[in-house]
């Protein structure tokens, strides 16, 4: 088992804003990313708005087109596969998106949608695919009265675990988890979370676990990769990542999620300050030094890249 | 300056079919210049509550009882004519989704400068000056104030919102959940936006969220809310070192979620509007409830200086 | 062994039947005075030739623009021809005519506007200009050009109203799925191993179907407005054919002399017929999308 489940190889994602006028402008929402995943782990894709976390997984799930790079599972180049041949591999791997309400068909019942979703397992009747149904209920802990409810009729919660039975009934090996809690409040965050880590461990999937949250990753995630405007900005296992953050953008993540008030006033001084601005890349230098409170002039002009210290990555020259 | 006062609002919401009981006798005070946060699940009614201040109810609302006191004004009984010279000028209201809240064919400098024009009676010109300050003083600079929503991130909709908000030094300015859908480090931006501003004005804040992490962050006085009543209420320390309900307790452990094996979360869900039951409503979810909880409904009463808990057993 | 059924389908309309369903959703008094007059003049549609009614062919030069009496129940027209068998008989041509043009229409016309809402590109371009053109050229020159070139039967006539309503159906599918080509579910659809053409028919379509229902009366209203048009310069439908539009039309100049029967009562017809269809479109979409 040595070869990797998913090995993404340098993947390049391009995107073109039409303004007025033919005035374009492009950037990279995918930057040269490359990533490993082994079986049964579960990687912690961390970042904000802008940082191609939800690109890659569309990339990955053969919705959206590579404009460079590879990516392999199980050997096989799946990147910008044609839709036929990709099919049968749509049993592996599934997604759950962020939004629940807007990740359901409005016309259809919830009942009807898993079952749509399992137009792939010619192996079932249709019987079977009812019985299927109500086991992908139960695993979700949610009670079978609600197949026959739409979607606007449930609350968020649940509705994002009908999602998760949804990406269920194939039968994967691999689901990517696009911001799963986001749209949730935090009281019931926990419930997902443990119902996600419960199913992983019966069923032995592997996760990309999205979040901005820095405190959810660290009771899910194994690895972990810190992504800003498109490029890994750092890597590391677990405990390392969150006891010895090395990147300023990783630390400023931490700040604004794991501290609280007195330590954010302490720390004040050195929180991000403005916004990502997708295309307003100079094109060199260090992408976070606009926003960076230790900038040097160096950020700004030598284009950073990754490098491995101690077995983990960083894209900073001041480590 | 002046204290909000809200004794016993209960509002009813009719579906034609069925009633919600939206409020159920909510009772508290906002001192002037205080900063008050209200904490609760989705559907708790803490919008309803911002709603009913504003008196933006939906039309099928009704308040059944209860008076809304700004200093000696009841908001309840004013007609809509005299609600108008009070919302956006006395009183404030911040939005949840910016972006959706922005009217698409205004750009972020109009938004601002109509607040201007329509309260204080500027001239065109003079408000579009005092709008671009104020939109400086957010964070926008006087290039990026023409832009229109569609072209402003979240982030950027969340501070024209403010300087709308702010324009007329409102009194009291209700924040809801103004940091949803945000990044996070732009939400300790809008967070600090909104403390910076709300004591250089010296007006009352009323922050709205799920999140009492959050709200701890900068407010003194947190209100907890259940099923359209409060639970608890009192000063942060009182609330974040000891709180008394047994659901703000569950509250915090799923903020502070410590690293360990399980993800700390409230089971159940928050329960159905229309139904009124006899005794606590948090009882079907609550660790500690026994059969005075299920038969008899807790009020609120004082369980130090300023704290108060409506639970029979109020844990230490 | 208790066993739990569980059904996809929408929960309420278990347990109740459709009809107690339909007057739920609906009142009462809409569903059954609906249903009502439908049955009356699908009734009156099959049975109207066995029917002690008077010829509406006659027609009678000593008996014109009579008004209502107990002989003609609704008068007598220009020609002498009785109004009210006139009316009756009618049913069968315009509601005929005009449901299965409209049908026909709406077939066409979200097919092309789904495939073309969600394809996108070059389909798109085409539908939109193809739509231009169709309903930029003037009706009734259109419908006279196909009747002389084609020949002047009932089967070309529903083509013509069938083929205008092509466009207006398709604009509307098309406005309804090309947002939604990006929407999460959709999305999610594929994830799920949905092929594209499984997309446009199982997910996007049932969304068209809201619109295309409200669309629906009204087009059957024009139908039979159109079909009046032509009848009144000789072509489609010719007098003495009973047809509602042409008898109104036969009719309006004598309003003015104060004789209203010939095309009041007609005229009236129409009005109730789309009313029924009108509810009926309601009903059949509180049926398949409640809360939509």
């Amino acid at each position: 088992m040595n070869t990797p489940f998913i090995k993404i190889e340098d993947a390049v994602k391009i995107f073109t804003l039409h303004g007025l006028a033919f005035r374009r402008k492009s950037f990279f929402a995918i930057d040269h990313v490359s990533m490993e995943i082994k079986q049964g782990q579960t990687i912690g894709l961390v970042g904000e708005s802008g940082s191609g976390k939800s690109t890659l997984g569309r990339c990955i799930l053969s919705l959206l087109r590579l404009d460079g790079g590879k990516i392999i599972f199980r050997g096989l180049k799946i990147h910008n596969m044609k839709a036929r041949e990709f099919r049968p591999l749509r049993r592996e791997l599934q997604m759950v998106f962020q939004s629940p309400k807007t990740s359901f068909n409005p016309s259809m019942t919830i009942g009807q949608s898993i079952i749509n979703a399992m137009c792939l397992r010619t192996d079932l009747s249709k019987k079977a695919k009812l019985e299927y149904l109500i086991e992908l209920l139960n695993q979700v802990q949610l009670s079978p009265l609600f197949a026959g409810k739409f979607p606007w009729e449930v609350s968020g919660g649940e509705l994002q675990r009908a999602g998760l039975a949804r990406a269920l009934a194939v039968q994967p090996k691999f689901i990517f988890l696009d911001e799963p809690t986001s749209a949730l409040d935090i009281s019931i965050r926990g419930q997902i979370v443990n119902l996600l880590l419960d199913i992983q461990e019966r069923n032995k999937l592997t996760y990309i676990f999205v979040s901005h949250d820095l405190q959810l990753i660290r009771y899910v995630a194994d690895y972990i990769y810190v992504m800003y405007m498109g490029q890994i900005m750092e890597s590391g296992k677990r405990e390392e990542l969150f006891s010895y953050p090395l990147h300023p953008y990783t630390r400023a993540l931490l700040r604004a999620t794991l501290l609280g008030r007195e330590e954010r006033r302490q720390a004040r001084l050195q929180s991000l300050k403005g916004e990502v601005i997708a295309y307003d890349w100079s094109g060199k230098g260090c992408k976070l030094a606009p926003r960076c409170a230790e900038a040097t002039p160096k950020c700004f002009e030598e284009t950073q890249f990754l490098h491995t210290i101690n077995g983990r990555q960083v894209r900073c020259w001041r480590v | 300056m002046t204290d909000l006062n809200i004794q016993d609002l209960q509002v009813n919401i009719n579906t034609g079919q069925e009633t919600y009981y939206v409020l159920r006798g909510v009772t508290f005070k906002v001192p002037a210049g205080a900063k008050l946060g209200l904490v609760g699940e989705s559907g708790c009614g803490k919008s309803m509550t911002a709603a009913s201040i504003m008196r933006l109810l939906p039309k099928n609302a009704t308040i059944v009882k209860g008076q809304i006191l700004l200093d000696q004004l009841n908001l309840i009984n004013l007609s809509e004519k005299e609600m108008r010279q009070i919302r956006g000028k006395r009183i404030t209201l911040i939005f949840q989704d910016a972006a959706s809240a922005l009217n698409p064919l205004c750009s972020a400098v109009q938004h601002v400068a109509d607040v201007y024009a329509r309260h204080i009676s500027l001239s065109r010109k003079e408000s579009l000056h005092h709008a671009y300050e104020l939109l400086a003083k957010t964070g926008i600079p006087k290039h990026l104030a023409h832009n229109y929503p569609h072209e402003l991130s979240g982030g950027m909709s969340q501070r024209v919102m403010i300087a709308m908000a702010l324009g007329c030094s409102p009194e009291i300015l209700i924040a809801d959940e103004p940091t949803t859908g945000l990044d996070v480090t732009i939400q300790t931006q809008v967070v600090e936006l909104i403390e910076r501003t709300v004591e250089e004005i010296g007006s009352s804040l009323i922050f709205i969220s799920h999140d009492i992490g959050l709200v701890s962050e900068i407010c003194d006085r947190i209100v907890v809310m259940y099923a359209g009543k409060i639970v608890e209420a009192g000063n942060r320390e009182q609330i974040i070192s000891g709180p008394g309900h047994p659901y703000t307790t569950a509250l915090l452990h799923s903020f502070r979620a410590q690293p360990g094996k399980r993800m700390p979360f409230i089971p159940g869900r928050v329960p159905d509007l229309r139904i009124r039951q006899e005794g606590c409503s948090f009882a079907p979810r609550c660790s500690l409830a026994d059969n005075q909880c299920w038969h008899s409904e807790p009020k609120l009463s004082e369980i130090s200086p300023g704290h108060e808990v409506a639970c029979f057993h109020m844990d230490k | 062994m208790k066993t739990i059924t569980v059904s996809t389908e929408i929960y309420r309309s278990r347990n109740k039947g459709w009809f107690r369903q339909l007057c739920f959703l609906n009142g009462t008094w809409n569903v059954v005075s609906t249903w009502i007059v439908l049955g009356v003049f699908i009734a009156l549609a099959l049975a109207a030739d066995i029917l002690p009614l008077q010829n509406p062919l006659a027609v009678n030069a000593s008996e014109i623009l009579q008004p209502p009496s107990s002989n003609h129940w609704f008068g007598t027209d220009p020609w002498g021809m009785d109004v009210f068998s006139r009316t009756i008989f009618a049913i069968r041509v315009d509601f005929l005519l005009a449901v299965s043009s409209v049908i026909l229409g709406i077939v066409a016309g979200v097919l092309l506007g789904a495939v073309a809402g969600f394809f996108g590109g070059f389909l798109d371009d085409l539908l939109t200009r193809f739509a231009e053109v169709i309903q930029g050229f003037p009706q009734m020159l259109f419908g006279m050009a196909v009747l002389a070139l084609l020949g002047n039967n009932a089967i070309n006539l529903i083509f013509i109203c069938a083929f205008y309503n092509v466009p207006v159906y398709a604009r509307l599918v098309r406005s309804v799925v090309s947002p939604l080509r990006e929407a999460d579910f959709v999305q999610a659809a594929r994830v799920s191993g949905n092929t594209s053409l499984m997309i446009v028919f199982r997910h996007l379509i049932p969304n068209t179907l809201v619109p295309v229902f409200s669309q629906f009366p009204l087009s059957c209203a024009w139908a039979i407005q159109i079909v009046a048009g032509l009848s009144f310069i000789g072509l489609g439908i010719r007098v003495p054919t009973p047809e509602w539009g042409s008898m109104i039309n036969l009719g309006a100049n004598y309003i003015v002399f104060g004789k209203w029967w010939p095309s009041v009562f007609p005229g009236l017809a129409i009005v109730i017929s789309v009313w029924v269809l009108n509810n009926l479109g309601n009903q059949l979409k509180s049926v398949f999308f409640t809360g939509i």
